[in-house]
């Protein structure tokens, strides 16, 4: 840029309201791109990687009213709650849900029996599925038929080993304690019976999960069984439906879902509040930051304004000695350009040093977090800068055109 | 650009004035301007001698009648076509003289967008010229209106052009001064041929012009 020209056009530039601009935009661009990571940060990796069901799933249960519990108190109801085919289908269409899916039952009667510490153990047990798609296992070795000799899979609930282990074991003495690793090591047999019939399926735990409190097993195999013991004139009600948010209407989900009573199952209800109420916490600060970003670019660029007025005659005079409008604009935009750049530049350095002592106590949170990394916070930075400097172009180059 | 053809030119301010009136060998008739002339415009204040210059330019366009370099109607000139004009083909010293106060006599001349660059020493030898070596670093604003025409005179001279075009160069300088002006755009002339057009409201640049028009 011509230097003479540069100190013809910005000898009348404002220190103060240039440093005001500068201040200003530091604070509202730190709280931006502090939100920013943060969001994202909220958004990705607040997933449980143990579990068999990520974390960003909930499990609903049909609201339990005080009649509804009186009447199956005293025998007048006839089942469990249940979703009804009108609310299966209302809760899928809503805009913060991505997908859903019901929890199929056994309608059967299913026993479970296994060897542990010397003694054999068998115990009544509730069998359920869900669509495969929301399972984060090794679906390849998540399948079973009632005619085949493979191993049935199963995943259970955290709180089960934990009953054993804390419960069962410490009480008897007798019983080792166990971990995951080594109860996927013990077999288990599966009765089932129903429909006059009889059947025994070996199987194995491949997984856990302490976001719903169900055994779960694969879809086909559950189905196939339900048709083989089932009885088709009682159906399992549909007492549970899992959901994927979509993220676009966390807030509208929640209300919905408070407002008709549903009961979240399991502990993802917590989690999803928690990242739910903190992704809102973040957008409320890059909202507020935006604001004082944006405040303070409108003092640039009313400071700019009143400069390229103040020079209105300077303006004029270097196009009579042969300037075009583009070469007398071109300090007047650099000017703005590099406040802009220097403002975003320790922005940026100021969110990533501050964003260390917050990034501590989601590691505390999650020791698995690992974080969306600085990168968002440089592309929002530069999108800002581009957008900046876009609208400095524009007005200055319209003003001195005028 | 060769030559200037000014056809029924009448500028804003004298629309509806009979022309017969002010008897101009300018305004209302066809006047032809070529590269390698000079030219004496004269007239008494106000008869639009700035408004001339600023046409011929592109600072006004508000005339009816016609005006061409080499043919050409300067009326659809681009802004882009009229700073490549500004910067090659004229080379103005304003009435106004457009000088920035802020700004010392070498950055006044520096600042003008010229096709080759003039160092400090060849600057400061046209400014001592004209009397004014001593005033090369100090601000205009400190200067008097003679001395600033003394630099503005020498901006012009500085770009190279097919047309110098002077507005009333000399209102504020004595006999002295005015001498070497013309010494030096004698030189100028001599060196590329540049066409003059330099106006008068009765103080004339001495210079031997080959043709005086009035206004």
């Amino acid at each position: 840029m011509n230097r003479l020209l540069a100190k013809l056009l910005l000898a009348k530039l404002s220190a103060f309201q240039f440093a005001g601009f500068v201040a200003a935009n530091i604070i509202g661009a730190t709280i931006i791109l502090l939100g920013v990571r943060a969001y994202a940060d909220f958004s990705t990796t607040m997933e449980d990687p143990q579990g068999a069901i990520a974390n960003n799933y909930i499990v609903i249960a049909p609201p339990v009213s005080t009649v509804t519990t009186a009447m199956q108190a005293t025998g007048f109801n006839d089942g469990p709650k249940s979703f009804t085919e009108e609310e299966i289908e209302e809760i899928s269409s809503l805009e913060g849900v991505e997908d859903a899916a019901i929890f199929r039952s056994a309608n059967f009667k299913v026993n479970a029996s296994f060897a542990l510490g010397g003694s054999r153990w068998e115990t009544v047990m509730f069998v359920e599925s869900v669509p495969d798609r929301f399972l984060d296992l090794d679906l390849d070795s998540w399948t079973a038929s009632l005619d085949s000799e493979t191993t049935v899979p199963v995943v259970l609930p955290k709180a089960y080993l934990n009953v054993l282990n804390y419960a069962v074991s410490a009480s008897r003495g007798d019983i080792p304690q166990i971990g995951e690793g080594l109860v996927k090591t013990v077999p288990i047999t599966l009765r089932f019976r129903g429909q006059g019939m009889e059947g025994f399926y070996s199987a194995r735990v491949v997984g856990f999960t302490d976001r719903i409190n169900t055994i779960l097993v694969p879809e086909d195999f559950l189905i196939a069984a339900v048709k083989k013991y089932g009885d088709p004139k009682a159906p399992a009600p549909v007492s549970r439906m899992i959901l994927k948010p979509s993220g676009k209407d966390d807030n509208g989900l929640l209300e919905y879902l408070a407002e008709g009573g549903y009961v979240f199952d399991g502990s993802g209800q917590d989690s999803f509040k928690v990242v739910t109420l903190a992704k809102g916490i973040a957008l409320f600060a890059i909202v507020q930051g935006l604001l004082i970003s944006l405040l303070a670019f409108f003092l640039l660029v009313v400071s700019i304004h009143l400069l390229i007025e103040k020079n209105r005659e300077k303006n004029a005079s270097l196009i009579m000695l042969g300037y075009t409008r583009r070469e007398v604009s071109k300090p007047y935009i650099m000017a703005s350009m590099v406040l802009d750049a220097v403002s975003l530049i320790v922005a940026t350095i100021l969110a990533n040093f501050l964003y260390r002592f917050f990034e501590r106590i989601l590691v505390n949170y999650n020791p698995e977090f690992a974080g969306t990394g600085t990168g968002i916070v440089f592309a929002v930075a530069a999108g800002m800068f581009v957008f900046f400097s876009a609208v400095h172009y524009l007005l200055v180059r319209s003003q001195v055109k005028s | 650009m060769q030559k200037i053809v000014l056809d029924s030119l009448i500028p804003s301010f004298l629309e509806g004035v009979d022309p017969g009136l002010f008897d101009s060998e300018v305004w209302g008739t066809r006047l032809e301007l070529e590269r390698g002339r000079s030219y004496l415009v004269k007239a008494a204040s106000g008869r639009g001698k700035t408004t001339l210059c600023n046409i011929l330019t592109g600072l006004r366009t508000d005339y009816t009648g016609t005006v061409s370099f080499d043919g050409e109607d300067i009326r659809g000139f681009s802004e882009r076509k009229w700073a490549e004009l500004r910067r090659g083909t004229f080379s103005s010293m304003f009435q106004g003289l457009i000088l920035f106060d802020e700004l010392n006599p070498i950055e006044n001349i520096r600042i003008k967008p010229m096709s080759r660059d003039w160092s400090d020493a060849e600057l400061r030898e046209m400014l001592e010229r004209l009397g004014i070596g001593e005033k090369a670093g100090v601000k205009c604003r400190r200067l008097s209106f003679g001395q600033k025409q003394r630099v503005a005179f020498i901006r012009m001279l500085c770009q190279s052009a097919d047309f110098l075009i002077l507005d009333e160069p000399v209102s504020h300088l004595d006999t002295a001064n005015a001498q070497i002006m013309s010494a030096m755009l004698s030189e100028r002339i001599a060196r590329d041929g540049a066409g003059v057009i330099v106006t008068s409201i009765g103080r004339d640049l001495p210079f031997p012009y080959d043709k005086e028009v009035q206004l």
